[in-house]
């Protein structure tokens, strides 16, 4: 083979682009940010260094928020703890859910909301007792599902990507559906696949619905901005999400209990079908 | 200082710039930043196209694995960029400046053959790197929309950073 002819310059070209191509798109495929995170963990610990100092000066400039957060979130407990005591005191607690999860309370270390595939890091790991597929919320809002655990950290899968859904409801009524972000802005999201014969109109506020393993019930999350019918079979909802997940510095990641039985149950459930 | 030298140094720092950019300054989901494009647009033209290939594929890897994105987006996308730059060059650019080792400066040709060069690169990457980038988890109308958007903005930073970096 002529080695310096023209054709065989462009074979090697041609054959290289191709190599290049599939070794890119398989990377793509298989390479999710998560597959990504556990591949350069070793890189991600010097990196917590650096961001933890990077946090601690935007942490300076927002105190005044974060403190007002805290305040409204600390409110709210106060009226949930005495509605709580008044329900123990009149011996009428017949919540069975009650107790069903535990919450862990941490910081962010590493926030990344500004793209298409968005990611946290939180301050707890293994040792507190987290674990994958755990949820992360706030008192107003879905954070996540914690993706990765090393000792000290957790990987949080943001809820803003595309990818990642969560089961919610119009509070108040039984029409539920799925959750999504909708790609464009922090705040924005899409309630699909509700029944068309749902009455949820515009103001409406949006809360988890508790049918997923991953997120408790009744976490209220945003308010409707837009109703439409799709196809003629359900209807779609804007969301106008509560939380603006940029300025968070503090989440809870919920521990359900009992979640080996559940899943035990699923499987079993799985095998008889 | 060595051409190659020189040009080495501006590699770098527009790397570091794109990396700066899109891991500490919040422009909201549909933008992204790349200069990628500009840089590969810069590779001599008179190299072997596999050299060129693997070079942009090696770029677009850094960029990946130091920016927060998927793996192998930008590297499949500054891969077809270096596979179609050079053919690209010789319909955009006068013939007086086909027989150039590198992209002609603006002082030489004209403002408006970079700019167009520019778009038609931009237009190509953005392609690879949208589509892949979850077309199918996204309605075509976000896609669109992040398709332009992307391609205005980069444009416009390229195109200063063509005048003030590469054209000084």
């Amino acid at each position: 083979m002529d080695y310096n002819s023209r054709s065989y310059k462009q074979l090697l070209t041609i054959g290289t682009f191709i190599i290049l191509e599939v070794i890119s798109i398989i990377m793509i495929a298989e390479n999710s940010i998560l597959q990504r995170y556990l591949i350069l963990d070793g890189i991600r610990s010097t990196q917590v260094f650096f961001w933890k100092r990077s946090e601690s000066v935007r942490d300076f400039f927002s105190l005044r928020a974060y403190n007002q957060a805290l305040q409204e979130e600390n409110a709210q407990l106060r009226g949930k703890l005495s509605q709580i005591q008044y329900l123990q005191e009149t011996k009428a607690v017949t919540d069975s859910t009650q107790g069903l999860y535990t919450w862990i309370p941490a910081s962010i270390i590493k926030n990344n909301p500004n793209k298409q595939h968005n990611y946290l890091i939180l301050n707890r790991g293994a040792k507190d007792g987290v674990e994958t597929e755990m949820g992360v919320v706030t008192h107003n809002s879905i954070i996540g599902v914690v993706g990765a655990v090393s000792e000290n950290y957790c990987y949080v899968i943001s809820f803003l990507n595309k990818s990642q859904k969560a089961s919610a409801m119009i509070a108040g009524t039984t029409d539920f559906g799925l959750l999504t972000w909708n790609g464009v802005d922090g705040s924005g999201a899409t309630l699909s696949h509700v029944p068309l014969s749902s009455t949820a109109a515009v103001g409406d506020t949006v809360c988890t619905s508790g049918y997923s393993t991953i997120y408790p019930p009744d976490i209220p999350v945003g308010t409707i901005t837009d109703v439409y019918a799709v196809s003629g079979m359900y209807k779609d909802m804007d969301v106008d999400l509560f939380q603006d997940i940029r300025s968070l510095k503090y989440v809870y990641i919920v521990q359900r209990h009992h979640q080996d039985e559940i899943d035990e149950l699923s499987q079993n459930a799985k095998n008889i079908k | 200082m060595p051409t190659y030298l020189r040009q080495i140094i501006i590699y770098a720092v527009v790397i570091l710039m794109q990396i700066i950019i899109n891991n500490y300054v919040n422009l909201g989901p549909l933008i992204y930043v790349c200069f990628i494009p500009l840089l590969i647009i810069y590779l001599p033209l008179d190299q072997k196209p596999y050299l060129s290939l693997i070079i942009a594929f090696g770029l677009g890897l850094i960029i990946d694995i130091l920016s927060d994105g998927v793996l192998g987006l930008n590297a499949g996308a500054a891969t077809l960029v270096a596979l179609v730059y050079r053919p690209l060059f010789y319909p955009v650019f006068q013939k007086n400046n086909y027989s150039k080792k590198y992209i002609p400066p603006v002082r030489e040709s004209d403002i408006w053959h970079h700019i167009l060069y520019m778009l038609i690169i931009l237009a190509i990457y953005f392609l690879f790197y949208i589509t892949f980038d979850g077309l199918t988890k996204t309605t075509l109308l976000v896609s669109g929309l992040r398709y332009l958007v992307n391609i205005a903005v980069n444009l416009a930073l390229a195109t200063i950073i063509d005048l003030t970096l590469f054209n000084r």
